[in-house]
């Protein structure tokens, strides 16, 4: 086996601890990091402008009317949640299943879940038109008498989302205590040695702190999948639950939960080839890694092409002549381009996947894994946008156009997301040490 | 401060042994401190106390009921109201808020757990006195045997793999 | 020596730890209590008017009907407030020079209306009548108080949307006979009996299983 080809980094554990948590503790971090951070800073200006603006003028300065009332507050909900969902997934799983290969992507990937979700999270609220009044959504002892409406999905969305995002940081958290320590012992500098103790809550790394650990860990992963799947599902329930032709559909939930691996693991790829790049750690993200990733993608590429067939055959099996239009719209309205262009991302360009080549060179696997961002995003606006603008009253037949300010926000919410993993970068280990350590320790010829 | 030992090693082979060895030997109260987790040190050394997940069944399961149980309170008896024709307990749409608060409950009641049983947040701890000891989250695995329990030092040096013996406290 | 921390620190950090859970659950407790007081929903509040009308006065010693001055509370959504004329049809006779009447003749000369500062508001976004609650049964005073008592109107109940849904959810308690509902003053007499309740439930022919529909007040 080739240097390339191995998934644990051939280097004696002191060598790993100080190949990820040296960058961290340098006192200077290098002006690509900087510049990532200014441009990041300027999109994040750009979101609280937005936000601002919304706030003031009211949802009527979006795109959004009689008929598409979510336009683009769901399409980029559903795209962030789709991406958040990943990271824990990605994570709690290939734990379970023992993948060697989990260790190098783990923590940045659950970081992505926790940033994209919060992300998330601030579309539904700020579509509501009062935030400030998000909290009717909590049941709490109000003058109003009233508790949630339990049978709507707006109050389902709001379980699941915030019980993810509180589940992803204790999980996140959790398995960075133990780095948290290693940082702490490392660091020279008195407010690094601060910093990090108090996020180290004192780990000595005891037997007993990691039986104790584990115990916990290993729970928390095997209540992660069912959380994400539920979680996904929910937000496909959001569509299934309503009765406009298009998403009155059963297949909605587990086509949502599979879209959302499948987006989650393309930002995951692009996210590793700038965080290898960016540290220059080839060695804990090698080829083989890509590699993985790719026949992952691609395995889901395979199932939304499924998916979509299916919903084809539905709309025409149904008999239903509302089901067809919207078919028919999807595919030959106004939107095709949209359509054409998800078909093109998510079911075509990754089957080049099939081929090793594409698989490790990095430049294609992350070009094709845009694709697949930029396929799944379109796919939002195709099932959000579509099937109410052609619903059973034909008298309510619209379009959709989004706004500047629709734009803005989405743009924003991308430097935001930048803005918050540049940081990450910068003051958490991308990687996770200990377990990394841990399974190079357990391959070692003894 | 109590009198401490701390037999460092560089590898995890010889730290089992060891302790193996010390436990049949009678030495109690030992501790290992490892950078990453060893399954087979939590067999060696004295077994710690019941498992976190007993814990987090627990609460999720009570978060899980209570939820549910105030959603049917609500929804059947609190505000009765009709929304499409739907039956007022309407369990399978309850089982959204109910399994994702029950996932919550057991993931907060475990971290509490899970902490306590560590016994953190103890920042200040007599393991830090000595620099040596910040290897233990690197490369280095360390024993720690109480004083007045040790064995002799020339049984300790004979112990095979050790690196160095670090003796803390007066 | 590489201790980081003193140790004080551990103590410090076992009271800060939870402190993250509990003082902003405090925090939003106190929030949420707040809303419940007088001073968040204005129950008990007396609003200055420019005339210290005393309903007390025109209503439990002289004898005046609501109904004289708020004319169209049987018949429309607003009870109405009444013209300067209303007044003027007694205090062009009975106290006219008297100074706190000086801005009822003011308007009454100039022929603009008397400004009255509203006691009981209801958000914008409640839909109100006042004729479908009195005949219906819904005495004056049941959400307005003992206003024959009142020298100074106040607001006598909270008006919270919560405070609504308890009659809304179960109006037989809250029910009078017909010829009760005008009276300034609430009947002393015990509280009406199940079989008095259902009489008055069949009498006004309320359903009450609507009554908690959204749109019989959001419309």
């Amino acid at each position: 086996m080739s240097a390339t080809d191995a998934v644990l980094p051939d280097r004696a554990p002191g060598r790993l601890t100080a190949d990820v948590a040296d960058p961290l503790l340098r006192p200077r971090f290098g002006r690509i990091w900087w510049a990532c951070l200014i441009l990041c800073l300027g999109l994040s200006i750009l979101m609280v402008v937005s936000l601002v603006v919304l706030v003031a003028g009211g949802v009527g300065i979006w795109g959004i009317n009689t008929s598409n009332v979510w336009g683009f507050a769901l399409v980029n909900y559903v795209w962030w949640i789709g991406i958040g969902n990943a990271g824990t997934l990605i994570s709690a799983m290939l734990l379970l299943t023992r993948q060697r290969w989990r260790t190098s992507i783990n923590r940045f990937a659950e970081a992505m879940t926790l940033f994209a979700a919060c992300i998330a999270g601030l579309f539904p609220i700020f579509h509501l038109g009062r935030p400030w009044l998000f909290y009717w959504l909590v049941p709490y002892p109000n003058t109003l008498g009233l508790v949630p409406q339990w049978r709507s999905p707006l109050v389902w969305d709001f379980f699941a989302i915030a019980s993810y995002i509180l589940f992803s940081l204790m999980f996140w958290y959790t398995g960075a205590i133990p780095d948290f320590a290693t940082l702490r012992d490392r660091a020279k500098g008195r407010i690094a040695q601060v910093a990090y103790g108090i996020l180290a809550l004192g780990w000595r790394g005891s037997a007993r702190h990691w039986q104790t650990w584990q115990s916990y860990y290993g729970a928390m992963a095997a209540m992660g999948v069912p959380l994400v799947i539920s979680v996904h599902s929910v937000v496909g329930m959001d569509y299934a639950a309503g009765i406009a032709p298009g998403w009155n559909e059963s297949i909605f939930p587990p086509y949502f939960v599979v879209g959302a691996m499948f987006s989650g693991f393309a930002m995951v790829v692009v996210l590793a080839a700038i965080f290898r790049r960016a540290l220059n750690a080839a060695h804990l993200i090698t080829d083989r890694h890509f590699d993985v990733m790719g026949k992952i993608l691609l395995t889901g590429s395979l199932i939304m092409t499924v998916s979509y067939a299916t919903e084809w055959f539905y709309g025409w099996y149904s008999g239903e002549h509302a089901e067809q239009h919207v078919v028919a719209t999807q595919l030959w309205g106004d939107f095709w381009p949209l359509y054409w262009g998800m078909l093109a991302g998510n079911c075509i360009i990754p089957q080049l996947y099939w081929w090793p080549f594409f698989r490790r060179h990095l430049p294609s696997t992350i070009l094709i894994a845009i694709a697949i961002n930029i396929g799944m995003w379109l796919e939002r606006v195709v099932i959000t946008v579509v099937p109410p603008a052609r619903g059973y009253l034909p008298s309510q037949w619209s379009s959709y156009w989004p706004t500047l300010w629709d734009w803005a926000l989405f743009a924003g919410t991308l430097g935001f997301f930048g803005l918050l993993f540049t940081l990450f970068l910068r003051v958490i280990p991308a990687v996770s040490i200990h377990e990394m350590k841990e399974q190079v320790a357990e391959e070692a010829p003894t | 401060m109590t009198h401490q030992l701390h037999l460092v090693f560089t590898e995890t082979a010889p730290l089992v042994a060891a302790v193996k060895a010390l436990r049949a030997e009678g030495v109690t109260g030992m501790d290992a401190h490892t950078p990453w987790r060893i399954a087979e040190l939590e067999t060696a050394l004295e077994p710690g106390g019941p498992s976190v997940r007993r814990v987090m069944l627990i609460s999720g399961l009570v978060c899980a009921a209570s939820i549910f149980a105030f959603q049917a309170w609500s929804a059947v008896w609190l505000y009765p109201l009709n929304a499409g024709g739907r039956p007022l307990f309407s369990w399978p749409a309850f089982g959204f808020a109910t399994f994702e608060t029950g996932i919550l409950g057991a993931a907060a009641g475990g971290f509490v757990a899970m902490i306590r049983r560590c016994g953190l947040p103890r920042l200040h701890h007599p393991f830090f006195i000595t620099a040596e000891t910040e290897l233990a989250t690197d490369d280095r695995f360390f024993l720690t045997i109480p004083g007045d329990t040790a064995p002799d030092r020339m049984r300790l040096s004979r112990l095979e793999g050790l690196h160095e013996i670090v003796e803390v406290g007066a | 020596m590489s201790q980081i921390f003193g140790p004080g620190a551990t103590t410090a950090a076992r009271l800060a730890l939870p402190s993250l859970v509990i003082v902003p659950a405090v925090i939003l407790a106190t929030l949420i209590f707040l809303r419940w007081t007088d001073y968040a929903t204005g129950e008990g509040r007396i609003v200055d008017q420019n005339v210290p009308f005393s309903h007390r006065h025109h209503t439990a010693e002289i004898g005046i009907d609501c109904r004289y001055c708020h004319s169209s509370v049987t018949q429309s959504a607003s009870a109405g407030l009444p013209p300067t004329e209303t007044c003027m049809t007694c205090h062009s006779r009975l106290w006219s020079q008297e100074e706190m009447l000086q801005p009822v003749r003011a308007s009454w000369e100039s022929g603009e209306r008397l400004r009255w500062n509203r006691v009981h508001d209801l958000a914008d976004h409640v839909y109100f009548n006042h004729s479908t609650h009195v005949t219906n049964g819904v005495a004056c005073t049941s959400c307005h108080g003992a206003v024959g008592e009142m020298r100074l109107i106040g607001q006598q109940e909270p008006l919270t949307m919560g405070w609504c849904l308890d009659c809304h959810r179960d109006p037989g308690p809250n029910l009078s006979p017909p010829e009760q509902v005008f009276s300034p003053i609430p009947p002393r007499e015990a509280k009406v009996d199940a079989a008095a309740i259902h009489v008055l439930l069949e009498d006004y022919d309320i359903d009450s299983s609507t009554l908690t529909d959204c749109t019989t007040c959001h419309r």
